[in-house]
């Protein structure tokens, strides 16, 4: 008992002071195996293990697959082509980076990246139209967030191995729980825009082809992307880590062929920083896998779990409850902390209700994205307002109508299970 | 001379740029005689799979050198320069007891799978080959754990 409150308040507290998440993680139990006397040497095989797993093959090359797409232009021809199509009006540019961090959660699985590579654009650009900087920031923290639902994702990569559950599967059902989070931010962000007056002068983001015509086709070969790794992992034609390398093939492809824009330089800096985007996930994923074995081992993850059930027998009261839980845990950690964190907690529950095990990765999965830009943590947050060079504080009161929205989006997929199988049982994935 | 110091300063990169291109190859390699010829290369699986502990190391010491780490800054902005620099100190000590362990423990694993000469899966390689990379990643973490806090004591970390 005592030991199971040592491993959280441990994790917390190393959490708060700043450790590197994989650190704050790690040391609490390795304390906890060693004092609890569980066996010292479990730590190498399970770390070994933790890591050295075939579903988990795919977030490296995800990874990488985004970093070159981001980096060799696409960005910059999907944002035109968006803003030629819908951005020429007053809130335009609000859209714009709504659907373009959508697009690009469609092609690369993380959030604070995508909200980096797409704030560095749209921010200046969003300013020289009038936007507010703390509206901006909070706007491409929010929409940046929903990387993590749209698929592919690599949280629900990591959900899919822990909970043994089909990663295409869980990728088809995040699709609209993905879109419907990105519509849901549309309401609060344009009528704050249209009220404000944001982007009555145009001009700023500089136009480099002339019509809409010539801007679609530039950006074309960057808008198929998604569609041909989504839809090959949805036919069931690929498996995610085949899904994976195609789309770092066709990346490659694209930068170093048809826009030409990648040198071999570029090319190795784009490795350097994948591999270590990943080594920073699979670290946490290895030391996290050792956290949930240590809990588990001392019995304190079953004790949670019993005394959750406990508080009621209404399912619902429940349900409300867990969200809650990874509302405030999403809030201080990243997605797949909470997962290896709090699933082993959830799972016997999810048994005893015979909740689905693929809607409530998208229930969970869609909160933890929520959690990503509320503050006063929020990682994406943290990102955006880097770029725009304000406080944390100037985005809270932006922020705030783009939190209810997405919480309004997520009642509404945990309400409707629906809109999260029916994509999945169409393609027969589940 | 130069470039010996960029290659020691650089060289779990280097590592792990070709490492992470290799294994994107191999993938790519099994799709292609998956579905054109259909011959599936299972056995590059076992090497792939096994290489992601590999690029976990080299990538977790190069993110310590670089100091990239995904942590919670909330609070820790909030502190006094000295404050921070404690801090850093004292999780940095912290890292470096805990790559200690798990390096020696895997060590110790490595020994133990000599002795009972436990083999991989597929290819049927001895088990130890894979673990090698577990002692050998902590040991360069933990130079690179120990370069870091020395630069900081020094105060020329970014």
């Amino acid at each position: 008992m005592s030991l199971g409150v040592f491993l959280f308040v441990g994790f917390f507290l190393l959490l708060l002071i700043g450790a590197p998440i994989a650190i704050a993680i790690a040391i609490p139990s390795f304390l906890v195996i060693w004092i609890g006397d569980l066996g010292l040497p479990i730590i190498a095989p399970n770390f070994f293990a933790g890591i050295a797993k075939f579903p988990l093959l795919a977030i490296p090359l995800f990874i990488l697959a985004g970093f070159i797409l981001e980096r060799c232009g696409i960005s910059e021809r999907v944002i035109n082509f968006a803003n030629l199509l819908i951005g020429r009006r007053r809130g335009g540019l609000a859209i714009v980076a709504i659907s373009v961090c959508v697009f690009f959660g469609g092609v690369s699985g993380s959030g604070p990246a995508d909200a980096a590579a797409i704030g560095a654009i749209l921010i200046p650009a969003m300013y020289a139209q009038g936007y507010a900087r703390g509206y901006s920031a909070a706007l491409i923290a929010a929409a940046g967030s929903t990387a993590i639902i749209v698929p592919p994702s690599i949280a629900l990569i990591i959900y899919g191995a822990i909970t043994n559950t089909s990663v295409p599967a869980l990728f088809a059902a995040g699709a609209i729980p993905g879109l419907l989070a990105g519509l849901s931010l549309l309401i609060p962000a344009v009528w704050v825009a249209r009220k404000k007056g944001y982007g009555a002068k145009v001009e700023g983001i500089d136009v480099k082809t002339e019509t809409l015509a010539s801007s679609f086709r530039e950006a074309f070969w960057g808008l198929l992307a998604p569609v041909i790794i989504l839809g090959g992992l949805y036919g069931g034609i690929f498996t995610p880590t085949e899904a994976a390398v195609v789309a770092v093939f066709y990346s490659l492809f694209l930068g170093l062929l048809v826009y030409r824009t990648l040198s071999l330089k570029d090319l190795y800096q784009i490795l350097v920083d994948a591999n270590q985007t990943s080594a920073i996930v699979m670290l946490i994923v290895a030391f996290a896998g050792l956290f949930s074995w240590a809990g588990s081992t001392i019995g304190i993850l079953d004790m949670l779990a019993d005394s959750l059930m406990g508080a009621s027998d209404n399912s619902w009261v429940i349900l409300v409850l867990i969200n809650l839980l990874i509302f405030f845990a999403g809030m201080l950690m990243d997605a797949i902390s909470v997962f290896y964190i709090f699933l082993p907690i959830f799972i016997p529950i999810l048994d005893h209700f015979g909740w689905d095990p693929v809607w409530f990765g998208v229930v969970m999965t869609l909160n933890l994205a929520i959690g990503q830009f509320t503050p006063p943590v929020a990682v994406n947050l943290y990102v955006t307002t880097q770029l725009a060079d304000i406080r944390l504080e100037d985005t809270f009161r932006a922020v705030i109508p783009m939190v209810l929205a997405m919480l309004i989006a997520l009642a509404v997929v945990i309400l409707f299970p629906a809109l999260s199988l029916y994509i999945p049982r169409f393609f027969g994935l589940m | 001379m130069r470039k010996v110091i960029w290659f020691a300063e650089h060289f779990e990169e280097v590592l792990g740029a070709i490492l992470l291109s290799v294994m994107a190859g191999l993938a790519f390699a099994n799709v292609i005689t998956r579905y054109v010829f259909h011959i599936p290369l299972a056995f590059t699986e076992e090497i792939e799979v096994n290489s992601l502990v590999w690029l976990t190391m080299l990538g977790t010491s190069a993110a310590f050198r670089r100091q990239s780490h995904l942590r919670m800054l909330f609070l820790y902005e909030k502190f006094s320069v000295k404050l921070k620099k404690c801090i850093d100190l004292v999780l940095l000590a912290f890292s470096f007891a805990l790559f200690t362990t798990l390096g020696i423990l895997g060590y110790l694993q490595l020994l133990d799978e000599r002795l009972l000469e436990i083999t991989s899966e597929s290819l049927n390689l001895p088990q130890w080959i894979y673990t090698f990379c577990i002692p050998a990643g902590c040991i360069l973490i933990l130079f690179r754990i120990a370069q870091t806090g020395w630069f900081m004591m020094r105060g020329k970390a970014q």
